[in-house]
């Protein structure tokens, strides 16, 4: 018979806490979501609408700016985390979306953007331009870039 | 002691004497020693000054080598930064390398697309898009008095998007259909006439009727957006109601037959599929949520001279991945007199993690016939982004009976249907369902029951 006291809860607990310590996202807290300085929107609740404009739901930043979204490559670290972390969406719910919205009014996701430094030199030049890069990235940022959130 | 003072004064005149011939020289000597001094001293100033110089001109020397030394000291160290953190300073080799090859990949991409052996224009268009799909079934049906069997659907649509700047857009889709919809006849009973049939199932295949072949213009319009919130769409395009006749393309569809209600292809079985005319719609951005509208004033392919008004409103909850739609219309499904309906219906989505679960309600109330009623509901599970599980309990009374005249009509339809869908690759959707459709007894002529089993794929692009 398995004896419930202070310390079998205790051990019970820190095992649950290991485990989700293990399984927690390698992404967690590592990203940023980089957009043109000109670029004034508030990074409180700013989720939904990045959401949105990625998606092609909104096209323009609630400041009235039209949204240029950005996006990284499919395998990248980058791409996965901003899935789990801003999308909330698998690999396959984005596929079924953009196989929708293409179907519907043609409209097709936002250009994969390869290389960080690309993608920079991209949001410095357009106002409603955004997109994803690791913190690391974030930390020297280019003239006319700036970190919008960090997730 | 005079002897002594003599000899005293006269050696002292004697040494007078010659003392003064010794000052005379000693005077000459030293103003030659002056003169000496003096020009050493003009030596010693010129010396000096040249000593100055030599040292202003050793400050020179030793200011620019110090110069020097801190420019140098200067590059070694912006070197070493470029070394420790490249993206700080000049781009580094690494960087470079990446970025060229990032231009390498696109100019080849690009050649791909747009280079020697293929040129593409787009006349006016900022933007043009091109893409379409494959859709092609196998369909075995089992009915009361016998079965059929065979490759019933050989659908290509070709998908055109066109922008012209941030506002105007234009939307094109054409099809090229083979499509051969279930039918049965009933054999030995002539007074059916097709009308309510339901025992004998073929595949009929008829050209220039819904569900038959040829090349139909599915969706042209023009849309201009003003702003996120409002939008004018001219042309012919999807009526937008409910959840699946608005989604439309077996691309993204789990099931190829689409509901009930929404049967046959092109048709208005309780309301047109496609309208021609004008939308406003829009959408209201809430945080999580989401508010859109679509309004629409147009007409169906089978009244051009009548028209229909109608919209839908749908409030999308972010958090909890619902969406409630709910739909209103009233028009005419036929020219002239006697086609009048109105229509009220509701629709729920919930797309949530594993979850996909759509519902749909329509009703209407026709002008000379009975009222119709169609809906369905059809929860899926996603397993993950290859497999996905569904069933659907759909129903329609289409408000005819057997004895009427309207083709096609089988009285109250229930259909029972499971799938599986199959997504090796994203642009690939393979499926497999069973289906029980069964017919309620009109009173006329008994109910019946089909089982149907489909296998289709859609590629897409």
């Amino acid at each position: 018979m398995i004896m419930i006291n202070f310390r079998n809860i205790l051990a019970l607990t820190l095992l649950v806490c290991a485990t989700f310590a293990f399984v927690a996202p390698a992404f967690a807290g590592g990203f940023a979501i980089v957009v043109n300085t000109a670029n004034s929107t508030s990074a409180e609740d700013v989720n939904s609408e990045i959401r949105n404009l990625y998606l092609k739901k909104q096209t323009a930043w609630s400041n009235g700016i039209d949204a240029v979204p950005l996006a990284r490559e499919a395998d990248s670290p980058e791409h996965e985390a901003f899935l789990a972390g801003i999308l909330e969406m698998s690999q396959g719910d984005l596929d079924g979306h953009w196989a929708s919205e293409k179907s519907k009014t043609g409209a097709t996701g936002p250009r994969e953007v390869g290389s960080k430094s690309i993608l920079l030199r991209q949001i410095g030049r357009k106002e409603g331009a955004f997109g994803v890069v690791s913190e690391a990235d974030a930390a020297s940022l280019p003239e006319g870039v700036k970190i919008l959130k960090t997730f | 002691m005079k002897k002594v003072i003599r000899f005293l004064l006269t050696t002292a005149l004697v040494s007078s004497l010659f003392s003064g011939q010794a000052f005379a020289d000693d005077t000459a000597r030293i103003k030659q020693l002056e003169a000496q001094l003096q020009k050493a001293m003009k030596l010693i100033e010129a010396q000096s000054e040249q000593v100055s110089f030599m040292q202003e001109e050793i400050k020179a020397i030793k200011s620019v080598e110090e110069d020097n030394v801190s420019a140098l000291q200067l590059d070694i160290a912006a070197v070493k930064a470029a070394r420790i953190r490249p993206s700080a300073g000049p781009a580094s080799n690494a960087e470079l390398e990446e970025r060229v090859a990032d231009v390498e990949e696109m100019v080849f991409d690009l050649d791909d697309k747009v280079g020697s052996e293929t040129i593409a224009n787009a006349f006016d268009a900022s933007n043009l898009d091109i893409g379409g799909f494959f859709n092609t079934a196998y369909t075995y049906v089992d009915g009361e008095s016998g079965s059929a069997h065979g490759w019933n659907r050989q659908n290509f649509e070709l998908l055109i998007r066109a922008d012209l700047n941030e506002q105007w857009s234009a939307f094109f889709a054409g099809g090229f259909l083979r499509e051969g919809n279930v039918s049965f006849n009933d054999d030995g009973d002539a007074t059916l006439n097709e009308v309510g049939e339901r025992r004998e199932p073929e595949f009929s295949i008829n050209a220039g009727v819904p569900g038959g072949t040829g090349n139909p213009q599915i969706i042209a319009w023009v849309n201009y957006k003003h702003d996120d919130a409002f939008n004018l769409k001219l042309g012919r395009m999807i009526t937008p109601h409910g959840i699946i006749n608005i989604e439309h393309f077996p691309a993204t569809l789990l099931d190829q037959e689409q509901p009930l209600f929404l049967r046959p292809f092109s048709g208005q079985t309780m309301f047109p599929n496609f309208t021609t005319g004008g939308q406003a719609h829009g959408r209201f951005f809430f945080g999580d949520n989401t508010l859109s509208y679509n309004t629409y004033i147009a007409s169906s392919q089978g009244a051009i001279e009548e028209e229909i008004y109608g919209g839908r409103l749908a409030y999308e909850f972010g958090d909890l991945g619902a969406t409630v739609g709910i739909n209103a219309a009233t028009g005419s499904r036929t020219e002239g007199a006697d086609g009048d309906y109105d229509l009220v219906g509701a629709d729920l989505l919930i797309d949530k993690g594993h979850i996909l679960w759509k519902s749909e309600v329509f009703a209407t109330d026709e002008e000379n016939a009975a009222g119709r009623l169609g809906f369905y509901t059809q929860p899926a599970w996603r397993f993950n982004d290859k497999w996905v599980g569904f069933y659907r309990y759909d129903f329609l009374d289409d408000g005819a009976n057997a004895v009427t005249a309207i083709p096609d009509n089988a009285g109250n339809v229930t259909e029972h249907m499971i799938g599986l869908n199959y997504l090796p690759i994203p642009s690939v959707r393979m499926r497999l369902t069973g289906t029980r459709r069964e017919y309620d007894s009109t009173g006329v002529i008994g109910d019946a029951e089909a089982n149907i089993f489909q296998f289709s794929t859609t590629y897409s692009f």
